[in-house]
């Protein structure tokens, strides 16, 4: 197992120094917005910069879109892109943070955001009202200067202290986008975090936070999970289509972030930039507690799913084999119907449209996806393992006089275990990998707890490569267990013997 | 001494959507029966060993073991089960267990007998198949023989009033028949009750106090083997036992097609490799006394079975002619010369009445 890790780490290692060489590619100055006409642009999933870029820059239709900002920087480093495109304050942090990239002097375009409603929401002009106050009385002024500053000591949310009698908002906003909605050491910070928590003051209303993907915020409001979401959302008259906006909090612009030609590379050595590193990703705001947390939440479904999933598996397979005519078909529908939609869609299908009105966890809805569909897969591996046993083996057992249930469970069951398990072993350690979609219904695990520290770091590699880490021991571990129970079920294995009985 | 009835079989039918191998079936077998089912493939002699355990229960019809009804809905079919022992041609042995366990497995499971007592029991019966050296052995790494015995083995640990055999040699190596044969040969001489399905005829013949032709969908004749082998009593038996290649053409046309059923001949003749000379002598009777004297002696509207039928055991060729109408008498009314022929292609000619009454000749041909 030694040999294996190191021989990945080998691999990894040549495939990172490769990298930089097939990315290289011909340096261009840029000194107007007009010089980035044909250039390759690059910005965030969901977001409308793409539309407002290509009615500012002639010839800029050539763009690639990323989940995160960390993301989009690496890809921009590694020349894989010439601009990222995207709002002031997160290309500021973004710069302060990163000496190689720099904000492009000329803006695209002013921008502004919203919170966004439900179409019709009466909530909206409760938050208008407020916003005006606020906007008079400089409280919004006083915010912005506190995201936006630089000393972090100020970053504090305010206690929900109030007693909320008007009832209970739902909160779900992105959590990726530096100073405007992150997560910090505590849990969730933000500028609209922030701002939306003192509304909820005013209106003496409790709030429910949820962090969510931005791409899964509309759907949020409209499937009725959410009563108001934000995350620097731009508002444009296209969203306007289909919610509510308040009226704008930020006055801010799109803008370019660019390569810093000027930056010359520090002499830092490899192992100090390692240290660095691992000090920014695990120690920094106990981050390597987020880590433990996502891991154990990563364990919870893929332990629930699985074992869920082996008995709900069992059930349809027996169904789809015993059961009447027209419970064979649904359940042979059922199983096709799983087994060709995606699970992130099917995740969102059940967390947006199944349970869409119904007040559940993600996590809850995260387990039982996970076990529909490990149950799905199951069930055409137990069926295929009862396949291989031949009928002349029932037929024995019937003749020697076992019942039909001895029959099944004395002969069949476990020689079919002999073929169906190597099978479950794998689709096993495949759902553990797959769990690291559940992030898209703002369950945090792992996976989503690497992109948020990557969020924070600005630094892809590091975190990617521990979460790949972790991955890489949690399925040797599942795959030496599994492969230990596959040896001991084996009967060729171990001493030749009848047990109980004085041998001849 | 009256005899036991063990089973009892009425009115017995096995209907599939586009076949029938069993129509009606009634025998009953008696304690002690050493009983081999013999006929040709598809006649639903596997579907009768299969029908009488229930693996596959037949379409109408009722089967008694010791008088209880296996075939009652309601009855506890596992139990009766446990009465008749079942060796299969594929053998089944458990895989996924040794040779003792897969003989000690029912009797623990199913007779409540404690593992050193199946154990015991177990070992006790392979000695006597002559595998005990083989108990630690799993199933794949024996050949088809050892495996056979060890089915049987299985089959008698749970101490059954009676065995039904499923052609237990025919997935065998022809090296190996013997030692499964000779099992089953011990058994008979202990008294065991037993039905067999086999193509091996010497053995059925030994072994056996009786002897099912099965045929049509139904026990065709039921007789000791000497009946059976040595003298059967109906027409489909007699060609089952000198395993007869049939012929047959029916002429009820002036006008039919002569030169095919001459080619026929000629064909029939290549296929079982006929001397050219009973190839002729056979074209000689089809022209001499079918077409020169018999067709014209029918007139307008003839009717005219030509059947040839060769043994393969015997190595005989024998042509019946059934005709329609008053007898012919061959000496008087044929004409000269065709009678010298045909005279010269047989070494006898003899006259009969069909089941249907018909006049026919019988002619063995040289």
């Amino acid at each position: 197992m030694q040999k294996k890790i190191f021989s990945l780490l080998i691999f990894l290692a040549t495939l990172l120094t490769l990298l930089p060489c097939f990315a290289a590619n011909e340096e261009k100055s840029f000194k107007t917005l007009n010089d980035f006409s044909g250039a390759r642009f690059s910005t965030l999933n969901g977001t409308v910069a793409d539309k407002l870029t290509q009615s500012v820059i002639p010839n800029s239709d050539n763009f690639v879109y990323y989940y995160t900002v960390a993301d989009g920087i690496m890809a921009l480093k590694s020349n894989k892109v010439d601009a990222f495109v995207l709002d002031d304050p997160i290309c500021r942090l973004a710069a302060a943070r990163n000496p190689e990239v720099m904000v492009f002097h000329e803006p695209v375009m002013p921008d502004q955001y919203g919170f966004a409603f439900p179409k019709g929401s009466p909530l909206r002009n409760k938050f208008n009202t407020v916003l005006r106050k606020f906007s008079e009385d400089g409280t919004l002024q006083n915010l912005r200067d506190i995201w936006l500053g630089a000393d972090e000591s100020k970053k504090v949310l305010l206690k929900q202290d109030w007693p909320g009698k008007n009832g209970t908002i739902r909160y779900y906003h992105d959590y990726l986008v530096e100073p405007i909605v992150y997560v910090g050491a505590d849990g969730p910070l933000g500028l609209e975090i922030d701002l939306a928590l003192r509304i909820a003051k005013e209106l003496d209303m409790k709030i429910e936070l949820t962090k969510c993907e931005f791409g899964g915020l509309i759907a949020s409001l409209q499937s009725g999970k959410a009563d108001v979401v934000s995350g620097s959302m731009s508002i444009t008259e296209e969203r306007k289509k289909s919610v509510d906006f308040a009226d704008s909090h930020y006055k801010a612009a799109l803008v370019l972030l660019v390569r810093n030609d000027s930056y010359v590379a520090s002499n830092e050595s490899f192992i100090d930039s390692v240290k660095a590193s691992f000090e920014k990703t695990f120690i920094v705001e106990n981050r390597w507690k987020l880590i433990v947390d996502g891991l154990l939440v990563t364990i919870l479904i893929s332990a629930c799913a699985g074992i869920g999933g082996l008995f709900l598996g069992f059930l349809l397979c027996m169904l789809k084999r015993e059961g009447s005519k027209p419970v064979r078909n649904f359940i042979n529908t059922f199983i096709r119907l799983l087994k060709s939609t995606p699970i992130v869609v099917f995740l969102m299908i059940a967390y947006y449209i199944i349970f869409g009105s119904v007040n559940i966890s993600a996590l809850w809805v995260a387990i039982l996806a996970f076990t529909i569909n490990f149950g799905v897969y199951a069930a055409e591996t137990y069926s295929t393992g009862l396949d291989t046993v031949d009928n002349g083996q029932r037929e024995a057992a019937l003749a020697l006089g076992y019942t039909p249930k001895q029959t099944f469970w004395k002969v069949i069951f476990p020689q079919a275990a002999r073929h169906f398990l190597p099978i479950l072993k794998g689709d096993f350690i495949a759902m553990v990998k797959e769990t690291s979609i559940v992030g898209y219904i703002s369950v945090q695990d792992l996976t989503m707890v690497s992109d948020i520290i990557h969020s924070r770091t600005m630094e892809a590699f590091f975190p990617l490569l521990v979460t790949a880490m972790i991955y890489l021991i949690i399925a040797n571990m599942l795959t030496t267990v599994l492969d230990i129970i596959e040896i001991k079920i084996d009967p060729k294995h171990g001493k030749r013997t009848v047990k109980g009985v004085k041998m001849q | 001494m009256t005899k036991q009835a063990l089973i009892k079989i009425s009115h017995v039918c096995k209907a599939y959507p586009n076949v029938t191998p069993l129509k009606d079936v009634n025998t009953t077998i008696y304690k002690g029966d050493v009983i081999s089912v013999i006929g040709p493939s598809g006649t639903g002699k596997s579907t009768l060993l299969r029908c009488i355990n229930m693996m596959d229960p037949p379409t109408s019809g009722d089967i008694y073991i010791n008088d209880e009804a296996i075939t009652a809905p309601n009855c506890q079919l596992h139990l009766l089960r446990r009465k008749m022992g079942m060796v299969f041609q594929s053998f089944n042995l458990f895989n996924h267990k040794t040779v003792i366990e897969n003989i000690m497995m029912a009797p623990m499971d199913l007779l409540g007998k404690s593992a050193q007592e199946a154990y015991d029991k177990g070992m006790e019966l392979l000695r006597t198949v002559g595998l005990a050296d083989k108990a630690l052995n799993f199933p794949d790494e024996l050949s088809g023989g050892q495996k056979q015995r060890v089915a049987i083995a299985r089959t008698l640990a749970m101490e059954p009033e009676m065995i039904l055999f499923d052609e237990p040699t025919s997935a065998l190596d022809p090296t190996k028949v013997g030692e499964v044969l000779e099992v089953i040969r011990e058994l008979a001489q202990k008294g065991m009750t037993m039905l067999i399905v086999t193509h091996e005829m010497n053995f059925a013949k030994d072994v056996s106090n009786r002897i099912f032709y099965m045929d049509q969908g139904e026990i065709y004749e039921d007789g000791t083997p000497e009946q059976i082998f040595e003298h059967p009593q109906r027409e489909l038996t007699r060609h089952f036992i000198m395993r007869t290649k049939l012929m047959e053409e029916i002429i009820t046309s002036k006008d039919f097609d002569f030169i095919a059923i001459r080619n026929n001949i000629d064909q029939f003749g290549k296929k079982y490799l006929l001397s050219p000379k009973s190839v002729h002598n056979m074209q000689v009777v089809f022209e001499e006394l079918c077409v020169q004297t018999l067709l014209p002696y029918q007139g307008e509207a003839p009717n005219l079975q030509f059947r040839i039928e060769y043994s393969d055991k015997t190595n005989s060729i024998q042509i019946r002619i059934a005709y329609s109408g008053k007898a012919f008498e061959l000496e008087e009314d044929m004409d000269m010369i065709s009678y010298a022929l045909l005279k010269n292609a047989t070494t006898s000619i003899k006259t009969a009445l069909t089941e249907n009454g018909e006049n026919e000749f019988i002619l063995d041909i040289k």
